[in-house]
């Protein structure tokens, strides 16, 4: 009985805790992009980063990434970075280069195959799942699933960060940290 | 006294730092279900009704503690049985049906805590070290793919020790522990009733709910090269122990490897424009533990891709040579999982009872190619955007045992079309297949035959209000498969949402199924089932969802691995979220 309420009083805490407690510290990691270059959370420190979590079978990920290449586009040069991790499994991960080559997508898509980092960030798997990462390196926002219209609340957030602390006017840095194969 | 100095050197850093030293984020699933299955107890003395009625409650907690330290993740789940009785000559009894462990039988409860999953990492340079749960994946997922599968709720994770180190060019991953499944089911009852099998007037079985698991061993090293040229290169080597006994007695048997996997693959990307891939492994089975005791032979796994993009087109190739290798997966397929799964080849939103044998097949050599016709430059929200596809799989199953209902070997053959279409907010989505599997002996037993298609349609209708709406089908054909023969079916899902914004969605399920092999009965009719869900978001982080009705019962594959899924008829509230 003690068991059950102690996880009674972990949802309970939860709930309570649930509109401050976000302002928590990203999880670093390191992960491969579509092309096998490195790609480390720690090197875009001072920037605003979104990290997607998505899959090639997602249709509501596939709805999303438009409005977020979009963002990308518009925000990468007031220093905005988007890292884009598919959540697709080693069996699947060949459709994912295909599909993003496909669409156009010109920001980074990197490959979770054991998921390693999703069990970090989104043990529940739920998909699409945005992470808003401050130029501090904590977690400013979450975002589950995705909706017609939560794009703008995404870029409004993002701009809120951006004017809070303004990060170095760089373009965005898709090159990868280790030569990559081209 | 060091220990002392230690926190007073942490407590002065905290002191100094405004950062927090320790930062805790966690996910939260919770769920109360109350089960009316519409099964009755032929002949039993039960004036009740319905007997099968029970409760189940359900909570999932996830939590990551985060520092300089590293990172510890855990997950505990939780689950209570109540209300579980049944009626005996009017008198009414409790049953439990979460057998062993447990932590407690009270009247009419049984509940069960288990700490699922634990682990810390930590992270040096551009590699990091797990002590405790892991996952671990190689390749194609051929020699060992264990891996969270959400869609079908099996999680088995490796646990003992991973790390991950990044020299240079290189990655070299390696673990070592025992297998981890995660043993409730978040989202399918955790009670097996099963009352139809039962002869009349027989004393009920005490479960199967939770089955006490077994702690398989696995090794395995890989080694990565990347950017030789345009090339990446990784060879690797995977060592199995699988284990009769139960628990902690089964690390006892440990020592013996029963399947070594030995593999390397090669991948060349944008060379003359074209993505090339190839994996090859060799299944050595020292023992016959794999084989259920037959003369085991050694078997093998290839699987190559090519993907081209001309002009407007993607061109994706795919072929696999799979042989005697599947017998890696059958030491752990009484516990319902898979502990490595080559892509399949297969359409799998429809695999079918029989044609699931594919992905399990034992001897099996085929192909796909698919192309998509693609618009030029970005999707982008204000550009209607449609990208249709055409896929074929050819595909030669000569595996006549296990699952197979065909007694020769077949060719199946399987185009697909589909399109999506992306256009601000409205979308459109669908994909259609006709699949043919064709007996060697086709005059004399002729073919499955399968019609599928499938859509979802998102539309806005007026301010932040939106409409959903989700089907697919299937009409399905037997061959002759003689004392096996099954009947002719067809099934539909489907759901229609309104919704607003994020905040508010109120849904509609109905589900139909003639398939005489679907275990569950319709609420609607005995063959339609009906049901209605809202679902509220009170703040970003939080989902609460009401769910009233039935649906049915049925087989779903998933990532290579195809579970039977109990239908549902009654009521459940969950609220999930994170912290």
């Amino acid at each position: 009985m003690r068991i059950f309420g102690a996880v009674m009083l972990a949802v309970a805490l939860a709930f309570v805790a649930s509109p401050t407690a976000q302002a928590s510290e990203a999880p670093a990691f390191t992960l491969r992009d579509t092309t096998g270059a490195d790609i480390r959370l720690d090197a875009y420190r001072g920037k605003v980063v979104i990290v997607q979590f998505w899959a090639t079978w997602c249709g509501p990920c596939k709805s999303e990434m438009p409005h977020l290449q979009k963002i990308y586009t518009d925000l990468a040069p007031k220093g905005v970075m988007l890292l884009s991790i598919s959540s697709d499994d080693a069996r699947s991960a060949v459709k994912v280069k295909p599909y993003v080559t496909g669409q156009g997508y010109t920001f980074p898509v990197l490959l979770d195959k054991d998921s390693s980092v999703t069990k970090l960030y989104n043990p529940q798997v739920t998909l699409p799942y945005l992470v808003v990462i401050d130029q501090n390196g904590q977690i400013a926002k979450i975002h589950t699933g995705y909706n017609p219209g939560d794009e703008l609340h995404l870029r409004a957030e993002v701009e809120a960060l951006l004017a809070a602390a303004p990060a170095a006017t760089v373009p965005a840095p898709t090159v990868p940290t280790t030569a990559a194969p081209k | 006294m060091t220990t002392f100095l230690a926190a007073a050197a942490w407590a002065q850093e905290a002191t100094a730092s405004k950062e927090p030293v320790v930062s805790v984020a966690g996910t939260e699933d919770f769920e109360v279900r109350w089960y009316t299955p519409r099964e009755h107890l032929a002949d039993f003395p039960d004036s009740h009704g319905h007997v099968a009625d029970y409760g189940e409650q359900v909570n999932r907690l996830t939590l990551l503690g985060s520092s300089k330290w590293g990172t510890l993740f855990a997950q505990i789940d939780e689950v209570t049985l109540f209300g579980d009785r049944y009626f005996l000559n009017d008198v009414s009894m409790c049953e439990s049906q979460l057998v062993r462990p447990t932590t407690g039988d009270l009247a009419c409860h049984t509940r069960y805590v288990n700490l699922e999953k634990v682990a810390w990492t930590q992270q040096f340079g551009g590699g990091n070290v797990t002590l405790g749960d892991a996952y671990a994946s190689f390749g194609r997922g051929m020699a060992v793919d264990l891996d969270r599968n959400v869609d079908i709720d099996l999680d088995t994770s490796v646990r003992g020790v991973k790390a991950v180190f990044r020299p240079g060019a290189w990655d070299v991953t390696v673990f070592a522990g025992v297998l981890n499944r995660q043993q409730v089911a978040q989202d399918n009852p955790n009670a097996l009733k099963n009352l139809a099998a039962l002869p009349p007037g027989s004393e009920r079985p005490a479960g199967p709910g939770i089955s006490p698991d077994r702690m398989h061993g696995v090794a395995g090293l890989r080694l990565d090269r990347y950017g030789i040229g345009h090339v990446n290169a990784g060879a690797h080597v995977v060592v199995w122990d699988f284990v009769e006994a139960p628990g902690l007695e089964g690390l006892g048997e440990l020592g013996s490897p029963d399947v070594i996997v030995p593999g390397a693959s090669i991948e060349a990307i944008d060379v003359a424009g074209a993505d090339l891939f190839v994996e090859a492994d060799a299944f050595v089975y020292p023992t016959a533990a794999a084989w259920g005791g037959a003369d085991p032979r050694t078997g093998h796994a290839l699987y190559g891709t090519a993907t081209l993009y001309p002009g407007r087109t993607v061109w994706l190739f795919e072929g696999k040579w799979y042989r005697d290798a599947d017998y890696l997966n059958h030491p752990t397929g009484s516990e319902l999982y898979r502990v490595a799964a080559p892509p399949t080849l297969a359409y799998e939103r429809v695999i079918t009872e029989d044609s699931s044998a594919e992905v399990a097949s034992m001897n099996t050599l085929g192909g796909r190619v698919r192309v998509d016709l693609i618009p030029s430059g970005p999707a982008l929200p204000d550009v209607t955007r449609s990208t249709p596809y055409l896929a074929v799989a050819v595909l030669r199953d000569l595996d006549t045992g296990g699952l197979h209902f065909n007694a020769v070997p077949e060719t199946i053959v399987h185009p697909v079309i589909g399109m999506e279409v992306l256009s601000g907010h409205r979308v459109f989505a669908f994909n259609a297949g006709a699949r043919a599997d064709l007996r060697d002996d086709l005059q004399a037993n002729g073919m499955d035959r399968q019609l599928h298609l499938d859509f979802d349609v998102k539309n806005p209708i007026l301010g932040e209000w939106f409409t959903a709406i989700s089907a697919s089908g299937e009409a399905f054909a037997w061959g002759n498969n003689g004392a096996l023969q099954q009947q002719d079916y067809v099934e539909i899902e489907s759901s229609i949402t309104a919704q607003r914004g994020s905040e508010l969605a109120l849904v509609w399920y109905t589900d139909y199924s003639s398939n005489p092999l679907v275990s569950s009965v319709g609420n609607l009719a005995d063959r339609v089932y009906g049901a209605f869900e809202v679902q509220v978001k009170p703040t970003d982080a939080w989902t609460v969802k009401a769910f009233f009705g039935s649906y049915k019962a049925g087989i779903r594959c998933s990532g290579g691995q195809c579970r039977q899924l109990p239908g549902f008829e009654g009521a459940r509230v969950a609220v999930t979220g994170s912290f």
